[in-house]
């Protein structure tokens, strides 16, 4: 199976006033083709900066990050927006849609960015529709639950039909029952799309539902196992 | 590819949520590009009016002017033109109305001849026009016979002889309405003005003389072959073209009035486009950063917002052009009494292109500058919010869009001004104002950190750190604030100036009625009734006229023919209207030589120059003066040079002789005086003028009357053209006060949240912005101090006096509004539960 994302020897620095902050250091991990990976760890780990550096939204201080064998780290930023519009999704913990438009709108975004306005329409209906908010395509933002977000958000995630998608605490903002609906959405339309999917989160049972785990900690990465979902123990390193 | 229908698609959803989020984005350029339009098409009526009006306002294609009489050997010159030929006497003088008992100052227009030839004395009835030539009656202006119920048919005495009102003048011919207000015009036959024996010696008269040329004839090219000899004797020409020009001139003050209220309304509106832009960008940071990492490029997100901000641009300038062509059709309603003519309210196309044009160009830059910011929104912001959103301060593309601002602000200026310099200078001013307000927002910053009062109390100190800590709006507030303010106040000041020069006219204590014309063998005479009346006479001189015949040992004729003169053409040729006394007046100061007061018969007559005229002869002590004492010559020297202060009513005179020398020169008196009340005022004039017709009493206090008119006139003008710059500071501070909510509601909810009772929230708040408001206002302040100061001394020639008070009116309601309109930002932190608000200002 192909490789779709490898990060060599990555470090990420903030500098706070004089001094350096390392809030990642030296993190190597290799994730092949259609997995299911989660990333865990405390606060502060640097789960949330990995994600951001993984899906070309940051720069990193040192090392390189491959999507394929696109070198990302290198990109300027239009080059990496058109990256992420190609192969990459996104799910965020609140939900990030645009409050001036639309359920529908929100979803077509994605496609309408790569060109794909005819099949745009469609396509999102189909895929409101199968996250089961076909009723409420007109509605904004605003207008939905907490949920019902998280739902437009994941269907405007799987719309360019990404190979890569990443998920920051999808199920952070939600209660119980409305959390473990959406992990299941969300599970059940990676399975159908074949989507690779790298989740972030602090919730051990959501990561246990995954096939490898990464555990970061103080910037470093502790642990890389994989579950039983997968079967296997081997690390890619 | 995202494709350009995309990005119209998106721009277009994306604003129908928001657009109440540009109400003060487009009353800003609305008001801006009103006020401009306004302004231009009223001042391009103006001059296509001066344009096609310019003949009928002269009334001859010629016409010869001198206030004494023409040269024989020059009206020889004058007659040889073809066409037809009038002539006019004007003077002013007293008039006696017999049916009413009072009398009224008013200017005699003395006609000989078919003038005018363009345009028409229009009167009622209308055959009053021509019968007023031919016999002994006259035209009196509508208003004095309105004023004072007179008919046709009434009598009227001016000077010793009564004339019959053939017909009411409805139209004063070539002046303003205003003008009619000191002495309204009495229209007679040249043929009746000697019998009214008001034209003595020294009386003052205009004589002019028109003339008609045929369509053929080029009126400009002859009179500059002959502009040398008339000029040599001071007589003026004036063609159709020079009308034009001096008109042109004459309202290039109120032009360049206007003009700056149009400015500083474009200002104000540029200042209300960049801060509402600005408040815009700042709430779409988290649309752009999804935006951003759904995938979309820079250039991509800035044309979504570029795009939304420019329609909406485009149709608030349009909006705008069209109340600026509404209201201009008001402007000449409110300028009429200043116009010597109709002006029509036409549509000026080139106003309303221009507008455009200069709307679409500056809310385009002045938009651009926040705009940009959105290029530097960061996907990353999805993931960690920041409420600046890595918005760099500059960048290639902010440095490009602020030299254009600068540029397009320069060429502005320069058409307005007429002058590439002034126009760099006022760029340069503004630019440093900003400069200077960047620089005082740091310098508060600073301060207010390094010398923090920890000893005051907790909601006190929470106000004051506001104004430091990461996010604040110090210097975005101070910059529209304190510019705001600043060119505010200027208006006022200058406005201020203005009026206020005009009103330094008014008398106080000074003299109040002057009389003159009083023949010698009156003089005792009227000095008895003015007595009679307990007036008291301040002055009482003797007044003769000469003319300068030489000087230093050369004519007159020799001098003027000299290319190395250096005495000023105006002091040469000034007819001279010179007194005599044995003493100084308390007003005239002694600069140079001996006064001498008396002259005995055969000694060399020593005469005393008032300073500004010897310089302006370029003669000094010793120097000989030769004198034409209507036909007899009298040779003079110099004995001393004198001050003279202006700042009393009293006559002053640059030429002074010792008695001795001129009492038995054909001459008239002058008397001052000072009335009481309008009462006595009315009563000593209507009996003057009873017993001596040719005196005329001039009523200081009834033109300062008039004055107050016209200054209330003119102040309503100015308050009005003021208050469209007025409502768009407004709008100014409360899009700058907008930008600042979106900081504080958060803090003041989570302060709330954590026990923060409403008085607290209260008072955290009003410190903050009455802090803000006062700094920004006085900042404002002092420059709009400085710059009006180099405006009045440079620009416009004012004295530079101060009146504080409406600057600190200025300043306190500044400080009160942002005070009120900050609070009203926060009223829903004090008055809704803190959850209610958080998510309504989240979601």
């Amino acid at each position: 199976m192909q490789d779709i994302l490898r990060v060599r020897d990555v470090s990420k620095t903030f500098i706070s006033g004089s001094r350096e902050l390392t809030v990642l250091s030296e993190v190597n991990f290799t994730i092949k083709e259609g997995g299911i990976v989660a990333i865990v760890g405390p606060s502060g780990s640097g789960k949330t900066t990995l994600l951001g550096l993984c899906a070309g939204l940051d720069r990193p201080t040192t090392g390189e990050i491959f999507i394929f064998d696109q070198k990302i780290s290198h990109l300027d930023e239009d080059e990496k927006a058109a990256v992420r519009n190609q192969y990459v999704g996104f799910i965020f913990q609140n939900f990030q849609l645009i409050p001036t438009l639309t359920a529908l709108e929100n979803v077509m975004v994605p496609l309408e960015l790569q060109g794909n306005s005819k099949i745009a329409r469609s396509r999102s209906r189909e895929l409101l529709d199968r996250v089961g908010l076909g009723d409420r395509m007109t509605h904004y933002p605003s207008q939905l639950s907490g949920g019902e977000q998280q739902r437009v958000s994941i269907a405007r995630a799987f719309s360019n039909t990404p190979r890569l998608l990443f998920a920051d605490e999808p199920t952070g903002n939600l209660d119980g029952d409305t959390g473990d609906n959406i992990e299941n959405l969300l599970f059940e339309l990676n399975q159908e799309q074949g989507t690779t999917l790298v989740i972030v989160t602090h919730d051990l049972e959501l990561a246990q539902q995954t096939n490898r785990i990464i555990r970061l900690k103080s910037g470093k990465i502790i642990s890389d196992q994989l579950t039983l979902v997968h079967g296997s123990s081997s690390i890619h390193h | 590819m995202a494709r350009p229908a995309f990005i119209i698609k998106t721009a277009l959803r994306d604003s129908r949520k928001d657009i109440g989020k540009l109400v003060m984005f487009m009353a800003s350029i609305v008001l801006g590009i009103a006020a401009l339009v306004a302004i231009n098409s009223f001042n391009y009526n103006l001059v296509s009016d001066i344009d096609k009006q310019a003949a009928t306002l002269l009334g001859a294609d010629i016409v010869i002017s001198e206030n004494k009489p023409i040269p024989e050997e020059l009206l020889t010159i004058a007659d040889s033109l073809p066409g037809e030929k009038a002539s006019q006497m004007q003077l002013f003088s007293m008039s006696y109305l017999p049916s009413v008992d009072e009398t009224q100052f008013v200017n005699i227009r003395a006609l000989e001849g078919g003038f005018p030839f363009y345009g028409i004395l229009k009167t009622d009835p209308p055959e009053a026009s021509d019968l007023f030539r031919n016999s002994k009656s006259v035209l009196v202006d509508d208003g004095m016979m309105i004023q004072y119920e007179l008919g046709v048919g009434d009598s009227i005495k001016l000077g010793q002889a009564t004339f019959e009102i053939a017909g009411r003048l409805q139209s004063a011919f070539g002046s303003s309405a205003i003008g009619g207000t000191f002495a309204p015009a009495v229209y007679m036959s040249k043929d009746h003005l000697t019998s009214t024996e008001l034209v003595q010696p020294g009386s003052l008269v205009d004589y002019q003389y028109f003339y008609k040329t045929p369509d053929s004839f080029d009126a400009d090219e002859w009179k500059s072959r002959k502009r040398k000899k008339f000029r040599d004797e001071s007589v003026r020409i004036e063609t159709i073209e020079d009308r034009k020009e001096n008109l042109e001139e004459a309202f290039s003050n109120l032009n360049s009035f206007l003009n700056i209220v149009a400015l500083v309304s474009l200002l104000l509106g540029c200042i209300g486009v960049a801060s509402s832009v600005l408040i815009y960008i700042k709430t779409k940071i988290p649309s752009i950063a999804v935006f951003r990492c759904l995938g979309m490029k820079a250039n991509q997100s800035f044309a979504i917002y570029f795009f939304q901000i420019f329609i909406l641009g485009a149709i608030g300038v349009l909006v705008g052009a069209g109340l600026g062509a509404l209201i201009q059709v008001y402007l000449p309603i409110l300028f009429k009494d200043f116009l010597p003519y109709e002006v029509h309210m036409a549509f000026s196309g080139k106003a309303f292109a221009e507008g455009i044009a200069v709307g679409l160009i500056i809310t385009t830059l002045f938009a651009l500058g926040p705009l940009l910011g959105v290029r530097d929104v960061s996907p990353l912001q999805t993931l960690r919010v920041s409420s600046e959103g890595n918005i760099r301060k500059w960048s290639p593309w902010k440095i490009l869009v602020y030299a254009a601002i600068v540029i397009s602000i320069f060429f502005f200026l320069m058409r307005l001004t007429g002058s590439w310099r002034d126009g760099a200078v006022m760029t340069g001013g503004l630019f440093i104002a900003f400069l200077v307000l960047v620089a005082v927002a740091k310098l508060i910053t600073w301060s207010i950190r390094k010398f923090f009062p920890t000893g005051w109390s907790y909601v006190f100190r929470q106000g004051l750190s506001n104004l430091y800590r990461p996010n604040n709006q110090t210097q975005t507030l101070l910059l529209s604030i304190g510019l705001g303010t600043s060119v505010l106040t200027m208006l006022f000041i200058i406005q201020g100036l203005l009026l206020k020069n005009v009103a330094s006219m008014e008398a106080g204590n000074q003299p109040n009625t002057i009389l003159y014309g009083i023949e010698r063998d009156q003089k005792d005479a009227l000095a008895d009734l003015t007595r009679k009346f307990d007036l008291p006479i301040i002055q009482q001189v003797p007044i003769v006229t000469m003319a300068l015949a030489g000087w230093q040992g050369k004519s007159k004729k020799e001098w003027m023919a000299d290319t190395s003169r250096t005495a000023s053409r105006w002091a040469i040729n000034r007819e001279a209207r010179v007194s005599f006394r044995d003493t100084l007046s308390p007003d005239e100061t002694l600069l140079e030589g001996t006064f001498t007061g008396h002259v005995k018969p055969g000694d060399s007559v020593f005469i005393s120059l008032a300073d500004n005229w010897a310089r302006a002869m370029d003669v000094g002590i010793g120097d000989e003066l030769v004198w034409n004492v209507q036909g007899a010559m009298l040779t003079t020297y110099v004995g001393s040079i004198r001050e003279i202060s202006f700042n009393s009513m009293n006559t002053r005179f640059f030429v002074l002789f010792p008695n001795g020398v001129l009492e038995n020169a054909p001459q008239f008196q002058v008397l001052v005086t000072k009335s009481p009340n309008i009462e006595t005022t009315a009563r000593y004039r209507r009996d003057v003028v009873k017993a001596f017709p040719n005196v005329s009493v001039i009523d200081l206090g009834s033109i300062l009357s008039a004055l107050n008119d016209i200054l209330t006139k003119v102040s309503y003008v100015i308050k009005f053209m003021a208050g469209f710059s007025i409502l768009t500071g407004l709008i100014v501070l409360i899009a700058s006060l907008l930008l600042s909510k979106f900081q504080r509601v958060k803090e003041s909810v989570l302060l709330r949240t954590i026990g923060a009772n409403r008085r607290q929230i209260f008072m955290i708040n009003a410190t903050e912005y009455m802090i803000l408001g006062a700094l920004s206002a006085a900042t404002g302040i002092v420059l709009s101090l400085v710059g009006s100061y180099f405006m009045a001394t440079q620009q416009l020639e004012l004295d530079f006096k101060i009146q504080w008070l409406p600057i600190v009116g200025v300043f306190l309601f500044v400080v009160g509004m942002t005070v009120i309109i900050g609070l009203l930002n926060s009223r829903e932190v004090l008055n809704k539960s803190p959850l209610e608000v958080l998510r309504k200002e989240v979601g």
